[in-house]
């Protein structure tokens, strides 16, 4: 194909040498156009930009983000538009089937009601907030000062790395439930202590990964030339070292939700969550356990939302770390 | 003094401060706690109060009573139940057994389905098998343990014996055959589903390694391969998360000890916490703290004798 160009290309390109000798003059130097040559021919595409483009070919990753949605959508606008109150109890409903009709407000329970006749679909949705609420706060908290921390940590490196990471070394040595648990017993029960006791544990983990990729960049050039520029240490962790962190950081979140939301069901399934009337996945699992073999329905709702949203999150965690990671892609 | 003999050291001077820190942390939590041992029971005069106090060691300095604490501690004396008045170190010594057997079956039934489970997913990639296998994997780190114990009773223990008429499966309870599969299933879900998929990554990993391409070159079977060669080499990573396995299942038995009603540790730590029965927690939290922390270590230890490879790196962290 090539060799059948060139040979007929070069005729055409050698017949008027043959002729004439080249005028010189028929040609005009035109010179560099340095405009031109700095203009970008395609629109650039940043390292999100990539991502997201890889996120969005995967269909799996896809579903997640739309069940993840309808998920918070529906925690914080089902209870509203709800005939039901969550909390509010009567003996003379309970334990009817889905779609049952009371003759009170003649509006029919979706998923039916309670041993306490409460309604199942305005509970579970109260139980998502509870859930995302939890879950969202302790992974900013982890979050944040997992990367304080192991960026200070890793920035710094010798002695204080030392011993930060020794600290780290023996605060994870006792497992997290554990701990949670005392807590628990200590302080009043409540959103606010659930994500206390978890965040107090919880920062190992996210230090510990800060810390390690904090000490791969850490004598990259543009780190060597922002310091030499004057900048300060916070300003070199907050504007050069973060960004570069992001990925890891927002995968790590993704696939650490999944155990807030565990924990947190665990903690109100053993009586240490959230103080009923308050609802949760947890207490609502625990009550459908207790009545479990009479009315299979009252653990099944519970349980499935808790393992939809565990395995949306952790399948998003999955799909994403793909993404952000083009050597990880198989 | 021998590089090796200085890492292990190091690994058990970390134990033991972890283990003291564990408690200081229940001790000075103990003390947080509203309220006092006494307060809950009838009005008692004050000689007698004074006296209970005096009998607890209650009315000395709180540096004197932690001291004093520690040293009881050491001496495996966790103080007595205030619920039933029964030393804890007995009730614990009672329960743990109970809760070890489940934990070992437990253990045992996670690494080697788990292990078989990441070897046919990676031999078989892109199969049907290996899609089964992560999806299972992915059931398995997503359903919580105490859903999956309620479920197996359900189907396995209830709906079973009402279709067969026979008790295949024990619904609770702990003693005869039939009651340790359904828990131990449960406990073990998780675990499994973890080392499946870490199994199947590093598998995965060696399979394209020179050395299986020239065990291969070499005329060897198949079987040969991905046995000798393969599966050896791939274990490793599967034996550092033994330690974070283990404190796994160990705060399994928590969950699917109360469901499956069987007398184990992690029962009494659930209805001591219930109960703000403070010295039973402060001892079973001790008692936990340490074994997992002894456990890291044995595994630190056996991780080190594998793989001479980890002591050079963990030096130089």
């Amino acid at each position: 194909m090539a060799n059948e160009q060139a040979q007929t290309a070069n005729p055409v390109a050698s017949s008027p040498a043959a002729g004439k000798p080249i005028d010189p003059s028929e040609f005009e130097w035109v010179g560099p156009n340095v405009k031109e040559m700095e203009t970008i021919s395609r629109p650039s595409i940043s390292f999100w930009k990539d991502a997201f483009r890889r996120l969005r070919k995967s269909r799996v990753a896809i579903v997640c983000l739309v069940i993840l949605a309808l998920l918070v959508l529906g925690a914080v606008f089902l209870p509203m538009v709800s005939p039901f109150d969550f909390s509010r109890q009567n003996v003379a409903f309970s334990n009817q089937p889905p779609m049952w009709v009371d003759n009170e407000t003649s509006q029919p329970h979706l998923f039916g009601t309670d041993t306490l006749g409460r309604d199942i679909w305005v509970r579970i949705w109260m139980g998502a907030r509870v859930s995302l609420t939890v879950a969202v706060a302790v992974a900013l908290i982890d979050c944040l000062i997992g990367i304080v921390y192991g960026g200070v940590s890793g920035y710094f490196g010798g002695m204080v790395d030392n011993v930060m990471m020794r600290i780290v070394e023996i605060i994870s040595g006792i497992p997290y439930l554990i701990i949670v648990m005392l807590l628990m017993v200590v302080l009043p029960r409540g959103i606010g202590t659930i994500i206390i006791a978890y965040s107090i544990t919880g920062w190992t983990g996210m230090a510990r990964l800060v810390r390690g990729q904090v000490l791969a960049l850490r004598h990259q050039e543009f780190l060597i030339a922002a310091e030499s520029m004057g900048a300060r240490p916070a300003r070199i962790i907050a504007r050069h070292l973060a960004p570069n962190l992001l990925s890891l950081i927002v995968v790590n979140v993704t696939l650490d939700i999944p155990n807030v939301i565990f924990t947190e069901a665990f903690l109100s399934m053993l009586g240490l969550g959230i103080a009923p009337p308050q609802s949760s996945w947890g207490i609502m699992a625990n009550d459908g356990i207790a009545v479990f073999q009479v009315y299979p329905m009252q653990l099944v709702y519970p349980a499935v939302f808790i393992s939809i949203t565990m395995l949306a999150f952790n399948l998003l965690g999955d799909q994403m770390r793909d993404a952000f990671d083009p050597k990880l892609r198989r | 003094m021998p590089k090796q003999l200085q890492y292990y050291l190091k690994r058990v001077l970390y134990a033991v401060i972890t283990i003291f820190l564990l408690i200081c942390i229940t001790f000075f939590l103990m003390h947080l706690m509203p309220g006092d041992p006494f307060s809950g029971e009838k009005a008692v005069p004050a000689e007698i109060k004074a006296a209970l106090y005096a009998k607890y060691g209650l009315d000395q300095p709180l540096p004197v009573q932690f001291f004093k604490y520690v040293g009881n501690v050491l001496h495996g004396d966790f103080g007595v139940s205030l619920q039933d008045k029964r030393p804890v170190a007995q009730t614990i010594a009672e329960a743990f057994p109970v809760s070890a057997d489940l934990g070992i079956r437990a253990l045992i039934f996670a690494t080697i389905i788990g292990l078989l489970l990441g070897v046919v997913a990676a031999v078989k990639r892109g199969t049907g098998w290996d899609t089964g296998t992560m999806f299972l994997a992915l059931i398995g780190v997503s359903v919580p343990s105490f859903i999956l114990g309620a479920l197996l009773q359900y189907f396995l223990g209830l709906k079973l014996y009402q279709a067969t008429g026979r008790q295949i499966f024990a619904v609770m309870g702990w003693g005869p055959a039939n009651s340790k599969f359904l828990p131990a299933f449960a406990l073990a879900f998780g675990s499994m589903a973890s080392i499946s998929r870490l199994m199947r990554t590093s598998m995965l990993d060696v399979l394209n390694q020179d050395y299986i391409k020239t065990a291969k070159a070499k005329g060897l079977s198949r079987g040969e391969i991905i046995w000798k060669h393969a599966v050896r080499n791939a274990v490793m990573p599967v034996v550092t998360i033994m330690g974070p396995l283990v404190a796994a299942v160990l705060t399994g038995t928590f969950v699917v000890e109360n469901i499956f009603a069987i007398p184990g540790l992690g029962k009494i730590f659930v209805q001591c916490v219930q109960n703000n029965d403070y010295t039973t927690i402060v001892g079973t939290t001790l008692f936990y703290g340490s074994f997992l922390v002894f456990a890291n270590l044995v595994v630190d230890i056996i991780y080190g004798l594998l793989d001479p490879r980890i002591k050079l790196s963990g030096e130089k962290e």
